[in-house]
Formats: structure tokens, C-alpha cells, sequence
């Protein structure tokens, strides 16, 4: 069942009619239904995304609960669980997803097994693909070392497949 | 089970008993064995032993199951619901002339501008099938590049058997041979590949396997 905002609740509140141009910063959870242009950055904390909210923006929490809309990239410390009212479109870099038939998601998923990055530097880095998230740069495969091309072709990297002569 | 939509996915078909038993089994989403899942599987798994991270591609509708299965191997997903992007016109129309307005070069690069040679498979589905002509052999191409020599593409076309209304189909990964296939959108079948088709589709790809199964779907491998 999608989170909702409880009034007296050790929670931050950024309600329907708030419209936001820039950065949040935070050290307590927060419930989001209103739209921001810029990042949010909650590391050590909770983040809602309401189901009336438009985020635009990186998304640095520990937890992320997403029912409203999310155009940027996620990473989420702990968590993060897109609702069947959620619409996220990015790169997620998290250690646990859950996603409910009938949310929309476009992008990237990737499954971090160690504390990622976090902070200032972090979001610093990803502000710069705030307009149009960009597809995840992956490493290499790395199953390269055991590519065999008879033809030899260019080293470029191979996959786990080997090809048959 | 939905009554309603029952109804709706027999009387596309006919009213055949095989028919019906088959439409019943995808609304109620019955799993179905798949060869061809097995064999990617099976290096999905290995190379997740071995901690060796792998980039695939979903080109079907959001599929959490799919999503879980993926990632709980410690792969990578790129999901991209390719069909939801195609304006309605171009994949309701079954007269080619109709489809010929659209652009497949501003398409692809609108919703699969991705790095090259980056994926390790793509899991195509029954996508072919129901694509707007203009755009079937443009989307394999930039397959072709967007996977790694010895990438792989799962797709599952439809066989003559199927019928001409055959629904397009939403996969979900249940485990490593297994998948629940449910019906999607209602959508004209734009084409029957038989196995000269699928190779002259795939032709600058290194090699092919094809699995034919009971229920009016080819499954094939196609190795770049």
C-alpha cells in the first residue's frame, strides 16, 4: 500500500501547491506531493514521492517511495519501491527494488552491492543530465578476456556467448 | 479469472476449442516452459556466479517479475517499452502505406540512442510481430550495434498457427525456463515470419537457433 503523509510524523512536508526551482538538502525524512526542479539529496534519509508530484531532478536518499512522477536518476542507499501510480523515467542505482504491476519505468536499473557514492559530489556530478537523463555508462564485459575472434576482428569488448567458429 | 477479457481474446482467435484453451491459458496467465529463456539463463546465471555483471536490454511493457529476476542475478536492466512510444495510428494500421509517415531514424534515436557494442543481450519478445513495417529491419539494425559480438536477442514470433489475430503478448520472467505470458494490447499482427524470413531479418548476425513450440510460437536465439 502507497505511503501516505501522517501529520506528526518526524517528517518534512512539501504539499500539492509548492512549486520549487532548486536544490533540497535534508537530515530528516520528507514527504514530497508538490514539484521541484532541481536535486534531492537525503542521504541518510526517507524520501515520498507523493502521487501529485512532479520531480525533475537526481534523487539521493536511503529510501525512496515513489507514487508521483520522476524524471532523473535515482540512487537509493536502501530501497526504493515505485507504486502502480509511479512513473519514473532514469537511471536507478539502488541495493533493492520493488515495483508494482502496472508502474511505468523507462531507463536503467543497476543493483549496487556496497554503499554508493553519496553526497555533495555525487549530485554535483549527476546535475549536469537534470534535462535528459542518460542511459547508464557500463563497463566493460567482463567476459572480454575469454573472446576469441578467429577473424580478428577490432578488440572490442565481447559477451558471455562465445561465437562459434 | 476475467470473463470479459476471456471472451474478448477467444472470439479474436475463433472459437476453436484449441483456441479457446490457449486464450485461457494467457488470461490466466499459465507459465510456459521456454527453451530459448533456458539457454540465456543458464550464462545469466553463470556469469552472475562468477560476479560477472551483464547489461540487458527489455524492450517489452515494465515487467517487475523480469526486473526482479534480472537484477536478482546482479545484472543490469535497460527497460524500454518500445511499443509504447510508437504513436497508436502507426501500429493500428495494417495497410503498409499507412505506416510508410514514419520516421524509424528519428524514432530510434529519440528512444534507443544508447552507447554501441554495450548490451550483452535484448529480450525482443514478440515485438517483431506487431511493428509498424518502416521500422523492423532499422530496430535491428541498431540492435546490431548496441549489442557486443556474442550478444544475444530472445524474440518469440508468432507462427502461422497462431492465427491472424493472435494478441500481442506481455512476458514475465517466473524463473530460469519459465515465463507467464499475458495478454497485452489488442494489435493487428503485421506479419508472419517463417524461418527464410527470420534469416534474411538477421543476416549480419553470427549464428541462430530456433525452439518451435506447441502454442503458435517460434522461439529464437539469435547470437551477434
Amino acid at each position: 500500500m502507497p505511503p501516505t503523509y501522517e501529520a506528526g510524523r518526524d517528517s518534512a512536508y512539501v504539499g500539492v501547491s509548492v512549486r520549487i526551482r532548486g536544490e533540497i538538502r535534508g537530515e530528516e525524512d520528507l514527504y514530497l506531493d508538490g514539484e521541484i526542479e532541481g536535486n534531492i539529496l537525503l542521504p541518510s534519509q526517507r524520501l515520498v514521492v507523493g502521487p501529485n508530484a512532479r520531480i525533475h531532478g537526481q534523487i539521493i536518499a536511503q529510501e525512496v517511495l515513489v507514487n508521483g512522477k520522476v524524471l532523473g536518476n535515482i540512487q537509493a542507499k536502501e530501497r526504493l519501491e515505485i507504486f502502480k501510480t509511479g512513473w519514473v523515467e532514469g537511471e536507478l542505482n539502488v541495493r533493492r527494488i520493488a515495483i508494482q504491476e502496472g508502474a511505468y519505468f523507462k531507463g536503467s536499473v543497476a543493483i549496487v552491492t556496497e554503499q554508493p557514492r553519496a553526497g555533495a559530489a555525487a549530485a554535483a556530478q549527476s546535475t549536469a543530465n537534470i534535462s535528459s537523463p542518460a542511459p547508464a555508462s557500463t563497463p566493460s564485459s567482463p567476459v572480454a578476456a575469454g573472446y576469441k575472434e578467429s577473424s580478428g576482428t577490432p578488440p572490442i569488448q565481447s559477451s558471455w556467448l562465445e561465437r562459434k567458429p | 479469472m476475467n470473463l470479459e477479457l476471456f471472451n474478448k481474446v477467444r472470439s479474436a482467435w475463433g472459437a476453436s476449442a484449441k483456441d479457446s484453451k490457449r486464450a485461457e491459458s494467457l488470461v490466466s496467465g499459465t507459465p510456459r516452459h521456454s527453451n530459448g529463456l533456458k539457454e540465456l539463463a543458464q550464462a545469466w546465471e553463470k556469469a552472475g556466479e562468477q560476479e560477472q555483471r551483464l547489461r540487458i536490454m527489455d524492450l517489452g511493457p515494465t515487467s517487475r517479475s523480469n526486473i526482479g529476476y534480472i537484477t536478482g542475478l546482479g545484472h543490469s536492466l535497460f527497460n524500454e517499452n518500445l511499443l509504447q512510444s510508437i504513436p497508436s495510428a502507426y501500429l493500428q494500421a495494417t495497410d503498409p502505406e499507412q505506416q510508410a509517415g514514419l520516421d524509424a531514424e528519428a524514432f530510434l534515436n529519440e528512444n534507443l540512442q544508447l552507447e554501441p557494442a554495450s548490451f550483452d543481450a535484448a529480450l525482443l519478445w514478440d515485438l517483431p510481430d506487431y511493428l509498424p513495417e518502416p521500422l523492423v529491419r532499422p530496430l535491428v539494425a541498431r540492435l546490431e550495434m548496441l549489442l557486443k559480438p556474442g550478444g544475444a536477442i530472445l524474440t518469440y514470433l508468432h507462427t502461422r498457427d497462431a492465427g491472424p489475430h493472435a494478441p500481442f503478448l506481455h512476458y514475465h520472467i517466473q524463473n530460469r525456463d519459465t515465463l507467464e505470458m499475458r495478454v497485452g494490447p489488442r494489435l493487428p499482427l503485421k506479419r508472419i515470419y517463417n524461418n527464410r524470413h527470420v534469416e534474411q531479418l538477421f543476416r549480419n548476425f553470427h549464428s541462430f537457433k530456433f525452439f518451435l513450440a506447441r502454442d503458435g510460437l517460434r522461439e529464437v536465439l539469435v547470437i551477434r
